[in-house]
């Protein structure tokens, strides 16, 4: 009873209109030749050079460099929360909240730049940074949500019988629901970020623009690649408010 | 019939050593059919008692037969999906619609889907909710006492000889409470469930217990009906927690009808049958007559209360 | 009764660690039982190109074992020598990271590099979660936990005796010291600028719209939307409208606002501190209890006296947290304005990134990792401290 549903608290038609305003710009952007013109006076007077790929080539790239690293995340998070919150593990727990929490605190390019030794240049640090980056806010909203879940809701559960599996699948993921989509809508808007930044490791995507127009001295090149990696990350925060609804 | 047998459940702090029992040494026949309520001040083990019957808690020793079986013998998973447990917090799912709630343990049992819709709809009827206007909201929508009806529907879902409630009308207000009760009563009157209710409260024992097993510090201080326990307390603990107007409180828990008796009723002064006796007594008082005319829910004459069966009853 | 703390088992007294720290020590000893077989250091025969790995001696290796399995099963027999044994194990693993490098280094020419590889890391890892699971068990005797932090002590004689030197991140900084000072006084010195700039802008700001419904919601939103953007991707956007200030008024120019270096980058950390710093203080004086409010109004306070002797000293340590998050958030944003030419520790990062230089990398990585650890500690501590002082807002 304590735990309040957020149905019936649907927002209006308006705000998921305005929701696809992020999305609808960035497609308008990905028109061939629409950034490029605008932005070439920043390149003296020429559409800058994308390096031969299209512009929505290396958005898809980043998105699927964000999302197939969202998936490892959710593939290892969900369980982590659920292994560490099961009963006789609080310490387990504690470190699992310790360590999330340092992950949080180190910056993004240090974790990446300390899996470049080991693992070489390219995608497989980048990727590691996405997935250890990502779990932060999954594994820490997992917990949290599971463990917000009412104690007398579970009591009831064990009364009417549920083993501790359906326990799982039929009360507490559902009510934690919520909360664990928070976090990982959290973990994908962080995800934008840290694959443009994973460009400067040579993993490709839009950060590559920055890094590019950066190195030459191109602005034209620089703002595409901003404009572009700004309107992702806003565009996928947009679209995951739509499915989970509530703060970041 | 649902038997404890030498109960015991100990905890042992790790540190010190020091061991505390919750409930030692409790023997207790549960009769089929019937409420018996187990009362006591917070602390007294009366909870932990009931949550050792569907194995919430596991006993640290002593046995509970249920029909003559030790339910050590099944997985308690199986064992909870016979019998209904309705809790204080009332514990319904937040995210199911009243229908999917009612239809909990059915649906763990595997039973077919429309089957148990349908039952849980008249559940709910029998409960006191309309099944139209209540079969698809949610929780959240529900008032404290709606709540806790739909929790009563979610246990008898599945049918079960025996119904364990722990302070199922605690967290209502005392207006809502009542109603409750009355329609609970009402239900059991139908249904003659084997039923084990925990209750700190000395008046709803007294008034919904065909029997009351008194505990303190973990031990039987004494059982029996509601009547023996007022008027023969077996201890001083159990006279001073019943108090000096236990006697006034059982008769609170009487109807005039139930003490009404065959006899001239002209003249006399009128109450309805549902009063309770000691309203009665206090008209008694106030029109200085010494018998009331009880009528029943017509509006008839039902029979005649007089002084003498109230001073027999109290 | 509170059985969460009772078990059901009869015991005279505690001999081991409850199941769950137990279970944190089995990681630990695994982890440290793995990192013995895996690769200790790495020798090239200069700072960039490639090398061999080395193993640790077959002594040390049985040594490592023994620790590591000490851990989980001592951990069931006398829990009060585990402080003792994860901070020997993680002072173990920095003399290693020394000896190994230093052995690696022997007979070899001075442009040669030894470098720790994953076993040493790995073992550090396990240490550190053997030594965090020894303050977890909770020992009633203060000194036996003091011992835990046995590591620090080992680590600043080894560091300050020069033992530690053939590494080769040690030697990189050895090449480069003036500049890594400069670098790190950069760094510094953006994350302060721009925290002050976001304090100085957001905590006004807060105070204003915490009375303001409305506009609090449109400036949250802002921040917001701000914080949503990718750090690298702002500090790309802002690089066009500062240059363009900066061409069009030349005595802006002249006081250092340009499209590159330091302007755009305290631009960037700046708007990116301020949502935390806002969300929080409208968070934190809207959480001061209104009853307290009441009370000051009752007394007689004004307005501004309730604000400065109530509101604010109540407020002040969830605003703290709000300044804490800024900052750490900080030191990550710096650590990439070098690709805008502002310095920094990234500068070791990307001119290790861009050579493949990974003793150079590390050189940025490891400091920037230890600074904000070592903020966010700080200003955890203050927080702590405020909230003493005042009691719970």
């Amino acid at each position: 009873m304590t735990v309040a549903r957020a149905a019936g608290t649907r927002r209006p038609a308006s705000a998921r209109l305005l929701a696809l305003l992020w999305p609808a710009l960035l497609l308008i952007c990905l028109i061939p030749g629409v950034l490029s013109n605008l932005f070439a006076p920043l390149s003296a007077g020429i559409a800058p050079d994308t390096g031969g790929r299209p512009l929505w080539q290396l958005t898809l790239i980043h998105l699927q460099l964000v999302l197939g690293a969202e998936l490892i995340v959710l593939l290892i998070g969900v369980p982590l929360a659920v292994f560490v919150t099961r009963p006789g593990r609080a310490a387990l727990m504690r470190l699992t909240e310790t360590i999330t929490g340092l992950g949080q605190t180190v910056p993004t390019i240090a974790i990446l730049a300390l899996a470049v030794p080991t693992l070489g240049l390219g995608l497989p640090p980048t990727v590691l940074g996405l997935v250890l980056y990502g779990l932060v806010p999954v594994v820490s909203n997992g917990i949290a949500g599971l463990l917000a879940v009412d104690k007398g809701v579970l009591d009831a559960a064990r009364g009417v019988g549920m083993t501790s599996r359906q326990r799982l699948m039929r009360v507490e993921l559902p009510l934690s629901l919520p909360v664990l989509m928070a976090g990982i809508r959290t973990s994908t808007v962080y995800n934008v970020g840290t694959a443009t930044i994973g460009a400067a490791l040579g993993a490709g995507g839009l950060g590559s623009l920055i890094i590019n127009g950066l190195s030459q001295q191109n602005t034209g090149l620089v703002l595409i690649g901003a404009v572009l990696a700004g309107l992702l990350a806003l565009s996928l925060d947009a679209l995951l408010e739509l499915v989970a609804p509530g703060g970041r | 019939m649902i038997e404890l047998q030498h109960l015991e459940k100990k905890y042992v702090n790790e540190t010190s050593g020091e061991i505390f029992y919750a409930v030692k040494d409790l023997s207790l026949v549960f009769p089929d059919g019937k409420i018996t309520a187990l009362l006591g001040p917070s602390g007294c083990g009366k909870t932990t008692t009931l949550r050792m019957i569907n194995r919430l808690i596991e006993p640290t020793g002593g046995q509970i037969l249920l029909d003559g079986q030790d339910i050590m013998a099944q997985r308690p998973e199986d064992l909870r999906r016979q019998i209904g447990y309705v809790i204080q917090q009332i514990g319904l799912f937040p995210h199911l619609s009243v229908v999917q709630n009612v239809a909990t343990v059915p649906d763990l049992l595997g039973r077919p889907r429309a089957q148990t819709r349908e039952r849980a709809r008249e559940l709910l009827e029998l409960v006191g909710l309309e099944p139209g206007q209540f079969a698809d909201k949610h929780p959240h929508e529900l008032s404290g006492g709606q709540a806790q009806r739909v929790g009563v529907a979610r246990a008898l879902a599945a049918d079960p000889p025996v119904l364990l409630m722990d302070e199922p009308f605690g967290a209502l207000d005392p207006l809502a409470r009542d109603k409750l009760q009355e329609a609970f009563l009402d239900i059991q009157r139908r249904l003659q469930k084997t039923i084990v209710l925990v209750t700190h409260d000395i008046d709803e024992a007294l008034r919904l217990g065909d029997r009351v097993a008194l505990l303190t510090g973990g031990e039987l201080a004494q059982f029996g009906t509601p009547n023996d326990l007022v008027r023969h307390p077996e201890s001083e603990f159990v006279r001073q927690f019943l108090g000096e107007d236990a006697l006034l409180r059982q008769l609170a828990g009487l109807t005039a009808a139930q003490l009404a008796q065959p006899g001239d009723a002209t003249g006399l002064p009128q109450i309805s049958g549902t009063l309770n006796v000691r309203s009665a007594l206090s008209v008694m008082l106030g029109q200085r007559s010494d018998a009331l005319a009880v009528l029943d829910a017509h509006g008839q004459v039902q029979g005649v209360l007089t002084w003498q069966a109230l001073e027999e009853a109290g | 009764m509170t059985p969460s703390t009772l078990s059901p088992e009869v015991k005279p007294r505690r001999l081991a660690a409850q199941p769950d720290v137990q279970l944190i020590f089995w990681l630990g000893g695994m982890l440290m039982l793995v990192a013995c077989f895996l690769p200790w250091a790495l020798l090239r025969p200069n700072r960039l190109a490639a090398g061999v790995y080395q193993n640790l001696p077959v002594a040390w290796m049985v040594l490592g074992a023994v620790l590591a399995l000490a851990v989980p099963l001592s951990a069931r027999v006398l829990p009060r020598i585990m402080p003792l044994l994860g901070g020997t194990a993680l002072a173990l693993g920095f003399y290693l990271l020394g000896a190994r490098m230093t052995a690696a280094m022997l007979d070899q020419p001075e442009i040669a590099r030894a470098s720790a590889s994953s076993g040493l890391w790995v073992w550090l890892l396990g240490a550190g979660i053997a030594v965090y699971g020894a303050g977890q068990i909770g020992l009633p005797e203060r000194f036996w936990s003091w011992l835990a932090w046995l590591w620090l002590p080992v680590l600043i004689v080894l560091a300050l005796t020069g033992q530690l030197a053939a590494w080769s991140v040690l030697r990189e900084l050895d090449a480069q010291q003036a500049r890594f000072l400069q670098e790190v006084g950069q760094h510094l010195k953006l994350v302060l600028t721009g925290l002050g700039l976001a304090v100085l802008i957001g905590a006004p700001l807060a105070v204003w719209v915490s009375r303001r419904p409305r506009a609090a919601e449109a400036v949250l939103g802002f921040a917001n939307g701000i914080q949503t953007i990718p750090s690298l991707a702002l500090l790309g956007l802002l690089i066009a409208p500062l240059g363009a200030l900066a061409n069009a008024l030349p005595f802006l120019r002249q006081l250092g606002v340009s499209g590159i270096g330091t302007a755009p980058a305290l631009t960037a950390l700046t708007l990116y501190a301020l949502l935390p710093v806002l969300r929080n203080g409208l968070v934190a004086l809207r959480g001061v209890s209104p009853g307290a409010l009441d009370a000051a109004r009752g007394m007689g306070m004004t307005d501004n006296q309730r604000f400065w002797r109530v509101q604010l000293p109540l407020a002040l340590p969830v605003w703290l947290s709000g300044i804490r998050q800024a900052a750490v958030l900080l030191v990550g944003v710096a650590s990439i304005a070098q690709l805008i030419g502002a310095g920094g520790l990234g500068y070791f990062i990307f001119s290790g990134l861009q050579t493949a230089a990974s003793d150079l990398i590390l050189l940025g990585a490891i400091p920037a990792a230890l600074l904000a650890i070592g903020v966010d500690a700080l200003l955890r501590g203050l927080e702590v401290l405020l909230t003493r002082q005042w009691g719970r807002a």
